[in-house]
């Protein structure tokens, strides 16, 4: 059994940095895409991330805006599939290609691409949620 | 988060190379960093919830002691901001007189951070030497405004003090000071096999990785990734800056960097003195409704403030984004990440010019 | 055993090791106690070693209003310094809090109410000179006939 000699609990402080008014603003506008509860999508951040990386959330986000386009119409680009694995990673790589993979599936077997992205949308927001 | 490792290599909050407090937790194999963590908050402040509701007459103050190494450009910042809101005229050469006063700010927190890395790297002659150095600097920001590091000399409409012929005669002086003297240490840093080597190859960056955690200053212009904001600045543009990008993105890259961006300052320091005429120097102004976002260049990279203030001018919401939010990240989890030694750990972390008191406001 | 002690004053006087912490200032004091160690001021003519290592220092100087984090940790490097020690309030945040005392800080000034503080020197922040002389002048106070105090 492996115990820590300092190890203190960082939740108080972590809820800290996430109400800044930066950060309200980025979780927002994530919540809003991803239709979780703020306080989830919170404590799945605090969960995963380090603090420096908690702090950082607004500034990534910013970068993964700049890089899309408005044209940009790819099942990717509908999720924010670099967005929630590469800038901010909520979900692992294989978690987020089999969803892709999916969806993909779906859409080829004669599926709408609406409501197939609706449903993808629901699949990421379990792994969220869980 | 608790984590159960082979083996967890904690360093800190009190430790001997650190300035401040935080806590780097690496997870390594054998002395291999193969993953590195961040543990803040020991000197949080929550100084935007106290700039709340506050005239601007006392958030210029407050701004300037989010932090204390480079207090002069958030005071820059700040007030540039809160003049977009009311379209405040600034004498010319009250503009001028602020970008001596800020690259003076970037030289000395230029040639702190050098100093830090090179006391990291046990080589303390050539860090007191530039620790020395750093007093000269110390002394054209005492000369001009006063005080050595909470100054606040920028206030809006123009500056405070005015430079008179002698003193900038003695700001000359100075100039060419530094400029004889870290010839020489450059010298000493990029000749002495025993800090050059040491450095090269250690804690690499690659441009890839600083686009993607949005690093910015020196760090990022190391990797070759140019994010200088004063290229978008105007009085900057009228003295023809360019920024200096290295491409290779290690520990050496980043200190020579700072050496040769402290010979760029003293270039605009002297090309600012060249252009001035003499002038009023402030034209007074007062703040109302509005807000406005700006940003400016740190000694460590972008600075951006966001600012909605009432009709008496008092802050309603304001919001700080500092640069070394982005740069301890990328420190931590990109450069730390494949470190072949512990001693390697903490002259990583401190090339890239960490300051906690910025990123935890 | 007069003898003893005198030759221990005489050692102390010279040897003054410190050990700085930030709990919770915005950097500003901190690279004052820095320029200390410049050849400019020259801390070691005098004596005192700047080393940051709790075990082997004789005075802490703390920075900063008191950030919650360190409640227990302050209490741990504060006992780690080993007899005799003294612990000096470098700027205005940890006498009073300064700018940051107001409403919506995070701050808990002063830091005398968790260490017992000797000497204070104010300033926003303080000149190195004045960081100097007060550890030279608190220094003789603390370590002068320490063994004999008692008697």
């Amino acid at each position: 059994m492996v115990t820590f000699l300092y190890e203190n609990d960082l939740r108080e402080m972590k809820l800290i940095i996430l109400s800044s008014p930066l950060h309200e603003v980025t979780l927002k506008i994530l919540c809003e895409k991803y239709g979780v509860r703020r306080q989830i999508l919170r404590k799945k951040l605090m969960d995963l991330f380090d603090m420096s990386l908690l702090e950082n959330i607004p500034a990534r986000y910013e970068v993964w805006e700049k890089e899309q386009t408005e044209t940009d119409q790819s099942i990717e680009h509908a999720f924010g599939a670099s967005l929630i694995t590469r800038q901010i990673p909520l979900l692992t790589e294989d978690e987020m290609n089999s969803i892709i993979q999916q969806t993909n599936d779906k859409i080829s077997a004669g599926y709408d691409k609406i409501p197939a992205i609706s449903e993808g949308m629901t699949m990421i927001r379990e792994v969220l949620s869980s | 988060m608790k984590k159960i490792v082979d083996v967890s290599l904690p360093i800190g909050p009190v430790h001997p190379v650190f300035k401040e407090p935080c806590r780097i937790k690496c997870v390594t194999n054998g002395e291999y960093v193969t993953s590195a963590e961040l543990e803040l908050g020991y000197v949080k402040k929550g100084i935007e919830r106290i700039m709340v509701g506050r005239p601007w007459q006392e958030v210029m103050f407050l701004a300037e002691r989010v932090c204390g190494i480079c207090s002069v450009i958030h005071n820059y910042v700040c007030i540039e901001g809160m003049e977009r809101i009311n379209d405040i005229p600034v004498p010319d050469r009250a503009e001028y007189l602020r970008v001596v006063l800020n690259e003076l700010d970037r030289i000395q927190s230029h040639l702190l951070a050098n100093y830090s890395y090179c006391y990291t790297i046990e080589h303390e002659t050539l860090a007191m030497y530039l620790l020395n150095l750093r007093e000269t600097a110390m002394d054209a920001l005492e000369l001009i405004t006063g005080a050595r590091v909470t100054c606040s000399y920028i206030i809006p409409g123009g500056v405070r003090f005015d430079l008179t012929p002698e003193k900038e005669n003695t700001l000359r002086g100075m100039l060419d000071h530094i400029d004889s003297e870290l010839t020489r240490f450059v010298h000493m840093f990029k000749g002495g096999s025993m800090i050059a080597l040491r450095s090269k190859d250690v804690g690499m960056f690659t441009r890839e990785e600083a686009i993607e955690s949005h690093s910015v200053g020196p760090t990022a212009r190391a990797s070759n990734l140019d994010n200088d904001c004063r290229l978008f600045h105007p009085i900057y543009k009228k003295l023809e800056f360019k920024s200096i990008l290295l491409d290779d993105g290690d520990n050496y890259s980043r200190i020579m960097l700072r050496f040769l961006e402290i010979f760029q300052s003293t270039k605009l320091i002297r090309s600012c003195l060249a252009q001035m005429e003499p002038g009023i120097i402030r034209g007074g102004g007062i703040i109302g409704e509005g807000t406005s976002k700006w940003s400016g260049e740190a000694p460590r990279g972008e600075l951006t403030y966001e600012i909605s203030t009432d009709e008496f001018g008092r802050v309603k919401k304001i919001s700080i984004r500092t640069p070394s939010i982005m740069n301890i990240e990328a420190c931590v989890h990109y450069m730390l990440k494949g470190v072949d030694s512990a001693a390697d750990v903490t002259s990583t972390y401190i090339s890239s010019d960490p300051c906690i008191a910025c990123n935890e406001r | 055993m007069k003898a003893v002690q005198d030759l221990k004053n005489a050692v102390r006087s010279r040897s003054i090791h410190v050990c700085y912490v930030n709990v919770g200032s915005c950097n500003g004091c901190d690279i004052e106690i820095l320029a200390c160690l410049a050849p400019r001021y020259d801390i070691e003519q005098y004596g005192i070693y700047v080393h940051n290592n709790p075990r082997e220092a004789d005075i802490l100087l703390i920075t900063g209003g008191f950030s919650p984090q360190w409640e227990d940790k302050l209490k741990m490097v504060w006992d780690k310094i080993p007899e005799p020690k003294a612990a000096i309030a470098i700027g205005n945040c940890p006498i009073s809090g300064c700018v940051f005392n107001r409403e919506g800080t995070y701050l808990d000034p002063p830091v005398s109410k968790h260490i017992p503080i000797s000497a204070e020197v104010p300033g926003c922040p303080p000149r190195p000179t004045e960081i100097l002389a007060a550890v030279l002048s608190l220094a003789p106070v603390i370590f002068k006939d320490y063994e004999r105090k008692d008697e």
